[in-house]
């Protein structure tokens, strides 16, 4: 046992890399289903959208780069789908630079047409608005102020959808998606607090815990990146790719958590041996 | 797939799997997509910007919105930066940059992340739900023992000093937390890669499924 402790502390990396890689190609090649809990965080994302009154405005914040695009598209399709599937207005902005490439890709994975939305009428999307939180804050007080044409060129004023609407307090709904971990402050800062607006997170587990923190208070719901859109594709009844990521995230984990018990097993093992030798 | 497709499928599958030769050791393959990947960002970065300050400066201007021209010269002077004789002139944007985060963030800060966040915390432990109340009334210990380990006007004896153990735990624990969420997070990069190259490079491009 101690001889194999001690091999185990002298390990290389590239096990736990290779047996990483085998457990999460696995899922991927033939998909497991492993059972999925809703969290309750879902539950009331869920319920906040299929709740909201018919001819609802919902502002779509876009904060994710491309980088990072893996970890909440699943999560973003899922919103998408779920939002386009209700008679509610669909206005997206940007506060990041690869915001606009990613949104026009995911609006053509779910393809609003398909749901019997018109662009101008029904959705928008804007581009890039620079300066991050007073950026969001500028959306919030004076849309006319921060964009004067829509993404592809079309004056603001010329939307129908936007004849109407102005600011957060023409909006019902703010749904964020960022990676940058404090981004979410801004919009309880520009948002939630002035304007008392309803508020979804979109992010990265890794951000999870930032948050989680608002919740349920001022962010009334958020889904923690593909974990979420696999609990929101099961809730909704929409198929995706959440379901895959979340059974490879599972069956890679194992290792990690495996190697981490007996790199402590084994550290202190040693750490105690030659305090006993002393 | 259209062959465009399938081609920039090919380069994205290379750049992948260059990247993830990384695991094996560092090598030259991995440089090359890596200095790629940061010459697309910088690029693309760089196209997004004047395109947002044509859409949002420039045409507006043109059209007769005069007041414009004042953030366009702050922001040419920002660049002035890179002469030594006029890379003063630099500040004054940076002033104007710097008052303006700060003065939009502050006026929410308190409402926003103190105060609102601590009223729901007190009210939530008189509620009649036992385990919203105890939950609630660990993370008011936990955050006035954390705070108190930021006391460091005080010798942290007696009573402090209990607090500031028991507020450490509530630190390391908090990191825990953020060390999981981060690496189910990389867990989640590397599962998007295979994803990648079995469902599209391999199934969808090579085999044609």
């Amino acid at each position: 046992m101690s001889d194999f402790l001690s091999k185990l502390d002298r390990i290389d990396r590239r096990w736990l890399y290779a047996f990483t890689i085998i457990l999460v190609i696995i899922p991927i090649v033939s998909p497991l289903g492993l059972p999925v809990k809703v969290s309750k965080p879902t539950r009331d994302f869920y319920n906040v959208i299929s709740s909201l009154p018919e001819g609802s405005v919902v502002v779509y914040e876009e904060g994710s780069i491309s980088g990072q695009y893996d970890v909440t598209r699943a999560a973003c399709l899922a919103t998408f789908k779920l939002i386009f599937s209700y008679p509610v207005k669909f206005i997206a902005f940007c506060d990041s630079a690869d915001g606009p490439v990613l949104l026009k890709d995911m609006l053509s994975m779910v393809d609003p047409e398909s749901y019997g939305k018109e662009y101008g009428e029904d959705y928008v999307i804007f581009g890039l608005a620079p300066g991050g939180e007073t950026a969001t804050a500028s959306f919030a007080t004076d849309i006319r102020k921060t964009y004067s044409t829509d993404l592809y060129g079309t004056p603001i004023d010329e939307i129908p959808l936007m004849s109407e609407i102005n600011s957060a307090e023409n909006v019902d709904l703010i749904i964020q998606v960022f990676v940058g971990c404090y981004n979410c402050d801004w919009v309880v800062r520009q948002w939630v607090v002035p304007y008392n607006t309803k508020y979804l997170g979109i992010t990265s587990e890794c951000c999870t815990p930032m948050i989680a923190a608002y919740y349920p208070a001022s962010c009334k719901a958020y889904l923690p990146g593909t974990i979420g859109a696999t609990e929101m594709e099961i809730l909704a009844r929409l198929p995706g790719e959440g379901a895959t990521v979340s059974d490879a995230k599972n069956l890679g984990l194992i290792p990690m958590i495996l190697f981490i018990i007996l790199g402590n097993i084994a550290y202190f093992r040693k750490r105690f041996g030659k305090e006993e030798e002393k | 797939m259209t062959p465009i497709e399938v081609f920039m499928t090919w380069v994205a599958a290379i750049l992948t799997l260059m990247v993830l030769s990384f695991l094996w050791k560092e090598n030259k393959f991995y440089r090359i997509a890596e200095h790629v990947g940061v010459g697309a960002a910088a690029g693309h970065g760089t196209l997004t910007a004047i395109n947002s300050i044509q859409t949002s400066c420039l045409n507006p201007l043109l059209k007769g919105q005069l007041l414009l021209v004042i953030p366009l010269i702050l922001g040419v002077m920002v660049f002035l930066r890179l002469s030594k004789n006029y890379g003063w002139m630099s500040r004054y944007p940076m002033m104007f940059m710097t008052g303006t985060g700060i003065g939009v963030m502050l006026g929410a800060i308190m409402e926003g992340q103190i105060i609102g966040l601590l009223k729901v915390t007190v009210a939530d432990i008189f509620v009649d739900n036992t385990f919203l109340a105890v939950s609630a009334l660990i993370v008011l210990i936990g955050f006035i023992t954390t705070l108190s380990y930021f006391i460091f006007t005080k010798e942290h004896t007696g009573g402090l000093g209990i607090s500031a153990r028991i507020g450490r735990v509530f630190i390391m624990a908090s990191f825990s937390c953020n060390w999981s969420a981060e690496m189910i997070y990389y867990l989640g990069l590397i599962v998007s890669a295979f994803m990648f190259l079995i469902n599209v490079w391999i199934k969808q491009s090579i085999l044609g499924i």
